[in-house]
């Protein structure tokens, strides 16, 4: 036995995004019984979902293809494994132009060549349904969900090297302390602080997509924006 | 100058004395630096019996230089500083050669303040700043060299947008609820 007002009460807010938990609290604050107000959601419930099933049909094949985006999407262009190695071999040309002969930087190429193929190879993301999940580690494995809700800011940032190539770097952050930074914590202190787009994946608080193209870039950014406009999250962080 | 690129730009606009003082701070830096580098020249030279007039005139000119390009980079970097309030997300993007671009869902700025350095003092001119809750956004996320009209206009309608937005979020009610009318038989 439910009453036509409370009905609209409760249609109107749902259309305005207020959740289900604040129209129910309000409703008996204003003197409804709980009972009765149960009684109103689920006769809504069920009046839209016999309304819907159409909608509901339509879009689930949208939404099956909007959790495939991922990395095979927006690939980790193979310019990225070079990036080191190039600016290193750069500088120490530089170097020995002007008479210094600095071969430390060589030293290391070895290592990125074998080292980032196998860290791009084992690093996946997908923009899920809920989260946005990562995973990575070639021989510590690391798996990362990051609500959508909970995105603090998402950062698009390119360096010289990137504005030259045409690539760029994405970072997603939230307000987590240093999320499973482990070790690297303690050394990278300054590192953080300059957000520079040198890691991949997640680290600290932020999950970061080095060496895509500009323009996967933007188009990805683009994506999880809409998943955080999507999922917004009921608690706010906000202290304003 | 045409460099209205977004809506919010367009509303409230940079002043473009935040170019001189950008030139200005760098190029009092840049003379405390070349002077590092000139001071021991000029002794040099004139320990070689050049005349003193010499150093002096390499200095102005280095000087010159350095504040000319300095000024060139600050009207390119004036001209590429994009920020646009929209519906759903604050953006931010500067940097000419290396650009930085944030955006921040309203939801999540945890601080609209504003403020000045004594160089913005004396040019009149605003910071505007919004972060969330990360280090990088408190370095990314600031529209600076603005007149007090326009601070104090983002400021507000950043202010304005975000209560909304958390208003909406938290769920609060738009209509008080209706009063239960009275069911027989309850």
């Amino acid at each position: 036995m439910t009453n036509q007002k409370a009905l609209d009460y409760i249609t109107s807010g749902q259309a305005k995004g207020i959740s289900p938990v604040m129209i129910r609290s309000s409703l008996i604050q204003a003197g409804w019984q709980p009972g009765d107000v149960d009684a109103a959601f689920t006769q809504i419930a069920n009046f839209q979902a016999s309304n819907q099933t159409p909608v509901i049909n339509s879009a689930t094949p949208s939404s099956i293809s909007e959790s495939d985006i991922s990395e095979s999407d927006y690939p980790i262009t193979t310019l990225w494994i070079f990036k080191y190695p190039i600016i290193m071999v750069t500088v120490s040309l530089v170097a020995i132009i002007f008479g210094i002969w600095f071969p430390y930087f060589v030293i290391a190429i070895p290592y990125f060549l074998i080292a980032n193929p196998l860290i791009r190879k084992n690093f996946h993301f997908a923009l899920e349904k809920e989260y946005f999940a990562v995973k990575q580690g070639v021989l510590s494995k690391k798996q990362r969900n990051l609500p959508y809700g909970v995105i603090q800011n998402v950062l698009v940032k390119q360096d010289i090297f990137d504005r030259l190539f045409g690539i760029a770097a994405l970072t997603v952050e939230n307000a987590s302390e240093a999320g499973g930074s482990g070790i690297s914590k303690w050394f990278s202190k300054s590192q953080n602080q300059n957000s520079s787009a040198d890691f991949i994946g997640s680290q600290g608080n932020k999950v970061s997509i080095p060496g895509l193209k500009k323009t996967d870039a933007e188009a990805l950014k683009n994506a999880i924006l809409v998943k955080m406009k999507e999922n917004p999250l009921g608690d706010t962080q906000s202290g304003l | 100058m045409d460099v209205t690129q977004s809506p919010t730009r367009e509303k409230y606009p940079l002043s473009t004395r935040k170019i001189l003082k950008k030139t200005l701070g760098y190029s009092v830096m840049w003379v405390i630096a070349l002077s590092f580098v000139m001071v021991p020249v000029s002794i040099f030279l004139s320990e070689a019996s050049v005349s003193w007039i010499v150093p002096i005139l390499i200095s102005i000119t280095v000087v010159a230089l350095a504040v000319f390009l300095t000024y060139l980079y600050e009207l390119w970097y004036f001209k590429v500083y994009f920020y646009d309030l929209t519906p759903d997300f604050i953006v931010i993007r500067k940097g000419p050669i290396t650009p930085r671009e944030i955006t921040i869902p309203y939801e999540r700025v945890q601080d609209v303040y504003v403020d000045q350095d004594i160089l913005d003092r004396f040019f009149g001119l605003y910071d505007v700043h919004l972060s969330s809750a990360t280090i990088s956004s408190g370095m990314a996320a600031h529209i600076d060299g603005v007149v007090k009209e326009h601070a104090d206009g983002l400021k507000g309608e950043l202010l304005q947008t975000v209560s909304a937005k958390i208003a909406k979020t938290r769920g609060i009610a738009p209509t008080s609820a209706p009063t239960p009318t009275p069911i027989a038989g309850v």
